[in-house]
């Protein structure tokens, strides 16, 4: 009754269809019976809190393998392996191998033994896929920007890693007028190409490590900042975006 | 607390491991800050493998470190999960702590392992560098070692500052080791508190080590986490007020008592001018437990106390203790205004204290449903601690309320430091519902936000606006939850009046059939906000519209240090300035062509040498306009103050307009633009349109 009301009121997605699986799971008798189940149950509380998201998403996958290594029942921990093929089939998280690690995990009996099972699982998959989640179509953030005179300025800073690859900034409102702008990068261990500063067209800049300032004409739209580089071990790659000014008007 | 394993040093060794595993599953996933958390929560785990010593490993211990794990694979997937796997790795450890606070020195010891945590990675700001400041005084004066603050917000004159001088004096021993040694010092404070605390608990028939447990907790839970360790006075009132109470509840002759009262009370006072409120409950304690003509005497015997002390202020330290900042005309005049005009403010505050979205305590401690609950049981067993704890709490809130009714949160300094001074009575009563199973989920979901606060410092720091920084960080800046919960600078009606009748049900759930039902009603709660969460928002308070939504447009006021905003008249919290003729909002709204979409706007419209100024509403079919100029409030004043005064020609002293427009929607997808009219490049600083809120009603 819980699942099909919270379906009701919070619409089909695949955060909501796998929630609405995972609660009765955890709450079938009551209070959890295990820390561990009870633990899944708080997560699982705050995926339900998130209200949908790649957060809320990644969280239901958190509870369910909580709850699959720490649960005493054999057919609930079959049952537990449904929410995270829910968000794989919706595509919204590659991890195939941890999904298959999770579900032959449900057999054996001993909790240590389906803790190995499932970090294998989760190494396999950053192994095969990387890092689960990262998705370069989703959402950007886009900077703020604020009129100066004839000109704009985008005043914040805005720091991009892999849980946040992608910033957009508008330069419709100051077309064809002179964009300065200054961005840093760093966080890896050998000189490479950290982002990209993608414009309208066909031109994109490389960032490389380092502070750099990049002066170029404001395109009639958006441009993207991306944080270019996977995931590689070792390395925390992370760009940051400090402000942008365009100058004056149009020439 | 269950343990996984009964086996000597397994503690030990299960901390040092797991230390080496957060530091590599760091490196190894990438994780971002690799210099600050990825070494300072393998730190902690470090610590608490030195203090666990021989003591065995808590279930929760693994648990915790598995959960890191788990989420530690996923952190590249949503901005919150860097959060929630950070949290993981600082709880892991938690366990250890509690563990490990037993014996004579235990409480100390457990502060150990977030010590680097609290001294390395909170910023040194709020009122931190101005109260080390008047510590460098004392030694060095102009060293410049805290940043030469002299100036702030609440000085009564410059170069006169608004804070006691006992506190920093207190703080002098640890100016040589700079920063980490004046916080240092007040870690040492709180767990001085925290061991008066137990002691007076388990005086009461309180199990030793459930005392010890119970103090430690207030530690780390908010309000107490908050400011633990960083350069606030608020532990070291506690430790006082703690003090106080052991020295006044004890055996000793009442002459004595009374003596060793005033004298603490006098301490207290001249820590800080509001603990004063602490000092009125101590001695009202006093009053209250004596019997005969000792009862009578001590009120007559504090006001003879008081005017010798103005007396000594006024003749001989030249007002420096009081007059100077608070005897005068005007502070008795607003003190008056908040008791006799401004009450529902107070009110208000008193409300918001608990349940505002920014600044309320039950959102970041929900143990303190379970302590509100335990007071009729705290009556019960310990009629001692409730009156002696009691009594400061409430006068110090009623001095607190009545002082600052709009203030009270001191954003944006961590919430629930003004209120911790007030809050050991609630960790009392905490401490005889603790062993109720179900109560413990509050603890631990608790503690789960203090280890967001250690880990993301910068998340404890809210600016009085409506948008909570933890919230945020979870849901959004722009998330349709902000609508839905109380907020004291967004007052509305509804959400006040709901949380509230939720936050009763909840504290009878504590001990409703022992809080069987309690977990269910925290699993209704975060499925009610899911479902607030999961709804697109048609509504928006104007500085909360995203990027994406705006052309230009600025943040007014551009500071968001509430200060500026917190004595306007029409409102206090911030707007959207549209002053140039390229500003325009566009909000994307659910309508089929043809359909009539009526949009409530709320606004202020400041004429500043140039045209009155107007706003425009499209909605793709039509458009409409209205042309008008808010009220300045400076005539309204005068009529009703028969004084001269001179108001600024700013937003927060016009009053608001509130239009609604009914237009016919185009073809879908469709936007609703909103646009300045009547602004220029010739005109005032002030001219301008000032959008506070848009409510779209199909």
């Amino acid at each position: 009754v819980l699942s099909a009301a919270f379906l009701l009121l919070t619409g089909v997605s695949a955060w909501s269809v796998s929630l609405a699986i995972l609660l009765p799971l955890l709450l079938y008798a009551g209070v959890p019976a295990t820390p561990v189940e009870l633990t899944a149950a708080v997560v699982a509380a705050l995926a339900a809190a998130t209200g949908g998201g790649p957060t809320g998403e990644a969280l239901v996958a958190v509870s369910s393998l909580l709850a699959l290594a720490g649960s005493v029942s054999l057919a609930r921990r079959l049952l537990l392996t449904a929410p995270i093929l829910v968000l794989l089939l919706s595509g919204s998280m590659h991890m195939l191998p941890l999904v298959a690690a999770g579900a032959a995990s449900a057999t054996p009996g001993r909790p240590s033994r389906r803790w190995t099972m499932i970090t294998a699982g989760a190494i396999a998959c950053l192994a095969l896929n990387g890092l689960p989640g990262v998705n370069r179509e989703a959402l950007p953030v886009t900077a703020r920007c604020v009129a100066r005179g004839t000109g704009a300025v985008w005043p914040d800073t805005i720091t991009l890693d892999h849980s946040r690859p992608v910033l957009r900034l508008d330069f419709s409102a100051v077309a064809g007028s002179e964009v300065q702008m200054r961005v840093s990068a760093g966080g890896v261990r050998r000189h490479e190409t950290v982002g990209l500063l993608e414009l309208p067209g066909a031109a994109a800049a490389l960032i490389l490590p380092g502070d750099t300032i990049l002066t170029f004409p404001a395109p009639d739209g958006a441009a993207t900042l991306v944080l270019s580089m996977g995931w590689k071990p070792f390395n925390h790659p992370v760009l940051r975006f400090c402000g942008a000014t365009a100058a004056g008007g149009p020439p | 607390m269950k343990r996984v394993s009964s086996g000597q040093w397994s503690g030990a060794i299960f901390h040092a491991a797991a230390a080496v595993v957060v530091f590599l599953a760091w490196r190894l996933l990438g994780m971002p800050f690799p210099a600050t958390l990825g070494r300072l929560i393998p730190l902690e785990l470090a610590l608490t493998a030195l203090i666990i010593g021989r003591r065995p490993v808590s279930v929760l211990s693994p648990l915790f470190l598995g959960c890191f794990l788990l989420s530690a694979i996923f952190w590249a997937s949503g901005p919150g999960m860097l959060l929630v796997a950070s949290v993981s790795g600082v709880l892991a450890s938690f366990p250890g702590m509690l563990t490990a606070a037993q014996g004579r020195a235990g409480l100390f010891r457990a502060l150990l392992p977030i010590a680097p945590l609290i001294i390395l990675l909170t910023l040194f700001t709020g009122d931190e560098p101005h109260h080390a400041t008047i510590t460098e005084g004392f030694v060095a004066p102009g060293a410049g070692l805290f940043g030469n603050l002299t100036a702030q917000h609440g000085d009564p004159t410059e170069g006169t500052t608004h804070h006691q001088q006992l506190y920093p004096l207190l703080l002098v021993p640890g100016y040589p080791l700079g920063i980490p040694g004046v916080r240092l010092l007040n870690l040492l404070f709180a767990a001085g508190a925290a061991v008066l605390l137990a002691r007076l608990m388990a005086g009461e028939g309180m199990e030793e080590t459930f005392a010890r447990r119970t103090a430690l907790l207030g530690m780390l839970m908010v309000p107490g986490i908050g400011i633990l360790g960083l350069v606030y006075p608020g532990w070291c009132a506690v430790m006082l007020l703690t003090a106080g109470v052991l020295i006044g509840s004890g055996e000793r002759p009442w002459g004595k008592r009374l003596v060793w009262l005033f004298l603490v009370s006098f301490l207290l006072f001249m820590v800080k001018t509001r603990f004063a409120g602490l000092s009125i409950g101590l001695l009202a304690a006093l009053s209250v437990t004596s019997r005969g003509w000792r009862r009578w005497s001590i009120p007559v015997a504090a006001v003879a106390g008081i005017l010798f002390l103005l007396a000594l202020d006024m003749t001989v330290l030249d007002g420096r203790l009081f007059m100077v900042r608070y005897g005068n005309a005007l502070t008795f005049r607003y003190l008056f205004a908040n008791i006799f005009r401004r009450f529902p403010s107070v009110a208000l505050g008193m409300l918001s204290s608990m349940v505002d979205g920014e600044s309320g305590l039950l959102w970041r401690a929900p143990w303190l449903l379970a302590a509100l609950a335990g007071l009729p049981a705290l009556w019960r067993k310990s009629r001692t601690l409730f009156v002696w704890l009691g009594l400061p709490a409430v006068s110090y809130l009623a001095m607190l309320f009545l002082w600052m009714p709009m203030d009270w949160a001191s954003a944006p300094t961590p919430p629930g430091r003004l209120l911790l001074p007030a809050a050991p009575i609630l960790m009392a009563s905490f401490g005889f519902m603790l062993r109720e199973r179900s109560v413990r989920i509050l603890v631990w979901i608790s503690l789960a936000v203090s280890a967001a606060y250690l880990a993301f410092p910068s998340l404890r720091f809210n600016f009085f606006d409506g948008t909570d920084s933890l919230m945020a960080a979870l849901w959004g800046r722009f998330s349709n939850l902000v609508e839905w919960l109380p907020s004291q600078v967004r007052p509305r009606l509804l959400p006040y009046l709901g949380w509230t009748l939720w936050a009763v049900l909840l504290i009878r759930l504590c001990t409703f059939r022992r809080g069987r039902l309690l977990p269910a009603g925290l699993m209704a709660t975060a499925l009610g906000i899911g479902v607030m969460a999961a709804h697109p928002r048609t509504s928006w308070e104007a500085e909360d519209i995203p990027p994406d939504y705006r052309t230009f447009c600025v943040d007014y006021p551009e500071e968001r240090d509430p200060a500026d905003r917190m004595h306007w008249i029409s409102t206090v919290q911030r707007m959207l300035l549209m002053n140039d003729p390229r500003d325009s909002v566009r909000l994307p709204i659910q309508a089929a062509e043809g359909d009539t979409v009526e949009v409530t706007v709320r606004f202020i419209s400041i004429p500043d040498a140039g045209p009155v100024p107007g706003i425009l509403l499209s909605c793709g079919a039509e458009a409409e306009s209205l042309i008008i100029a808010s009220v300045h409030f400076e005539k309204e004043v005068l009529q009703r103050r028969d004084s001269l005064i001179t108001l600024p020609w700013t937003a927060g002293y016009f009053s608001e307009i509130t239009e609604v427009f009914r237009l016919r929607a185009g073809t879908p997808p469709c936007t609703l633009t909103i646009m300045p009219l009547g602004v220029g490049p010739i005109q005032g600083p002030a001219q301008g349109i000032y959008l506070h809120r848009v409510e779209v009603v199909r």
